[in-house]
């Protein structure tokens, strides 16, 4: 990531799958802090709390319980404090509706986790590849 | 003049004659004239009928309205159906109440202007109807139930497995010196069956997704699409694959056609136990409204008593050890063509290769445009 001090915001409810992203950022050598929260709601919550810092990325699970994915960026992205935070998703469902409603509500990447932890890591050390590139506003 | 073939039946005799209920009342609404018929139909013996309003052979709740209706009528009668559209109810004198069915004729006489109403029990073609709406609700509510389970079990089989597999590779990653050669075969045995499933959840999607998932039906040009599924394939340098005769252009989806072409060309790749692979494409035309495609292999061929097994879902001719398969592609091919309004068939002969043919109409309905075409 551009920025190292800022954290990687992983909204996911599936406890290996937290782990899975932890251990790849790890193994990458990514050292941004991630901040976990289980679903839409609580990330809402955690991105409007003055007190915390925005996050440089949010890693986005589409199937999480109270507040999914996209109902999470159908909110995010018509808030003018929030919408430019780079949103990548990460999911288990390579269903073409839920690509073209995450791309609709504007996010910046869309990436199925594979089964295989080592593809997976490849997944990480592209987006961090890409947004240590990027510029950002 | 010539006697007519009636000469001399009264009114009265045909009426008596007649299978269908029929009865005739007056601009009061009575009853003038009721054959047996409706006698058996109503239970009420015709003096309980003759000279009473004809509302009676009605439910309560329709009399008022019918009363007023049956003044419109005698307004300007003609002959038509009764109730066009609408469920009509007639009362036994018992209080049970059943489906009719009811024309009407003006009939001009000299006493005035009376109507005949012609009454047919349709209770039995209610029930048929009844029972086959219910059969089809049940069986569109199957149907749609199926369509989401192939998703949501695929979806929600794949969140465990993946962790299933990162587990185990962490494990075999962090105390790789806590295993011995056996606990690492374990591992790794552990790992490809993670993936195999995998697999085979992916081919659950991919064949529940056809006719659930609608593209747009464009113009695909086969020459360029089949090309472009060899370039994917990459078949290994010992293979020839040839296109015999320039393809149609046809109206699909061009996702399924590639999925058709790409599963026929890679069972035959696969399968190969010949040294030089030879596969050739070809169409032709079948009957006016068909092509013919066929993808002929000079592989290992299949018995016949395999024709049929091999289009199910999950089979596969060789131990998933040997020839890593998920046993969809073929059930994928037939849904897909099938979808169209084709067919698939084969003929091989064993040891020297096979022909799988397929079929498309030459102007492709979109798929499953039609409810009904949906498998």
């Amino acid at each position: 990531m551009k920025v190292t001090n800022k954290p990687i915001l992983l909204v996911e409810d599936d406890q290996v799958d937290i782990m899975t992203v932890k251990r790849a950022l790890k193994e990458i050598h990514v050292t941004n802090p991630v901040v976990n929260l289980e679903n839409g709601d609580e990330a809402l919550t955690y991105l409007r709390d003055p007190n915390n810092v925005k996050p440089c990325i949010i890693l986005l699970d589409l199937n999480m319980p109270i507040m999914n994915g996209i109902e999470f960026l159908q909110v995010a992205k018509h808030d003018a404090q929030l919408k430019r935070i780079p949103v990548v998703v990460l999911t288990t469902s390579a269903e073409q509706q839920d690509k073209v409603n995450s791309f609709d509500l504007g996010v910046a990447g869309y990436m199925a986790k594979p089964v295989d932890y080592r593809q997976f890591v490849e997944v990480m050390r592209s987006i961090d590849a890409y947004w240590t590139i990027s510029e950002m506003p | 003049m010539t006697e007519h073939l009636l000469e001399g039946k009264s009114l009265e005799w045909l009426l008596e004659s007649a299978t269908d209920a029929m009865i005739i009342i007056d601009r009061e609404g009575q009853i003038v004239v009721a054959n047996p018929t409706v006698e058996r139909l109503f239970g009420h013996p015709r003096q309980e009928l003759i000279g009473k309003p004809m509302e009676m052979l009605l439910p309560e709740r329709f009399r008022q309205k019918h009363q007023f209706q049956r003044t419109d009528y005698f307004v300007q009668p003609h002959a038509r159906g009764m109730g066009a559209g609408m469920e009509l109810l007639g009362l036994r004198k018992d209080g049970s109440e059943f489906f009719v069915d009811v024309s009407l004729s003006p009939l001009k006489t000299e006493q005035g202007l009376l109507v005949m109403a012609t009454i047919h029990d349709i209770t039995r073609r209610k029930q048929a109807e009844q029972q086959r709406d219910r059969l089809l609700r049940e069986l569109e509510s199957a149907n749609e139930e199926l369509k989401n389970f192939g998703y949501v079990v695929s979806h929600d089989l794949k969140a465990p497995l993946r962790a299933i597999g990162s587990l185990a590779n962490w494990l075999s990653t962090d105390y790789a010196d806590k295993f011995d050669d056996e606990g690492k075969e374990h591992m790794r045995l552990l790992m490809g069956r993670v993936h195999r499933m995998d697999r085979l959840i992916d081919g659950i999607l991919q064949y529940s997704r056809v006719g659930r998932v609608k593209e747009v039906a464009v113009a695909v040009d086969l020459n360029q699409l089949v090309g472009e599924v060899i370039d994917l394939l990459a078949p290994p340098a010992n293979f020839t694959v040839s296109v015999e005769n320039a393809l149609p252009t046809v109206m699909a989806e061009p996702t399924r056609l590639q999925q058709v072409f790409q599963n026929l060309l890679s069972n035959a790749i696969n399968y190969m136990d010949k040294p030089a692979g030879e596969i050739r494409i070809a169409c032709d035309a079948e009957g006016a409204t068909q092509w013919k495609f066929s993808i002929t292999d000079n592989g290992p061929g299949i018995d016949q008593q395999h024709f049929e097994k091999i289009f199910q879902l999950f089979q596969t001719l060789a131990p998933r050890d040997r020839v890593e398969s998920t046993g969809v592609g073929l059930s994928l091919v037939k849904k897909i063509v099938e979808m169209y309004g084709g067919r698939v068939w084969l003929e091989s002969t064993v040891g020297r290769g096979s022909t799988f043919f397929f079929t498309l109409p030459r102007v492709a309905t979109a798929s499953g445009s039609t409810k009904g075409t949906q498998a």
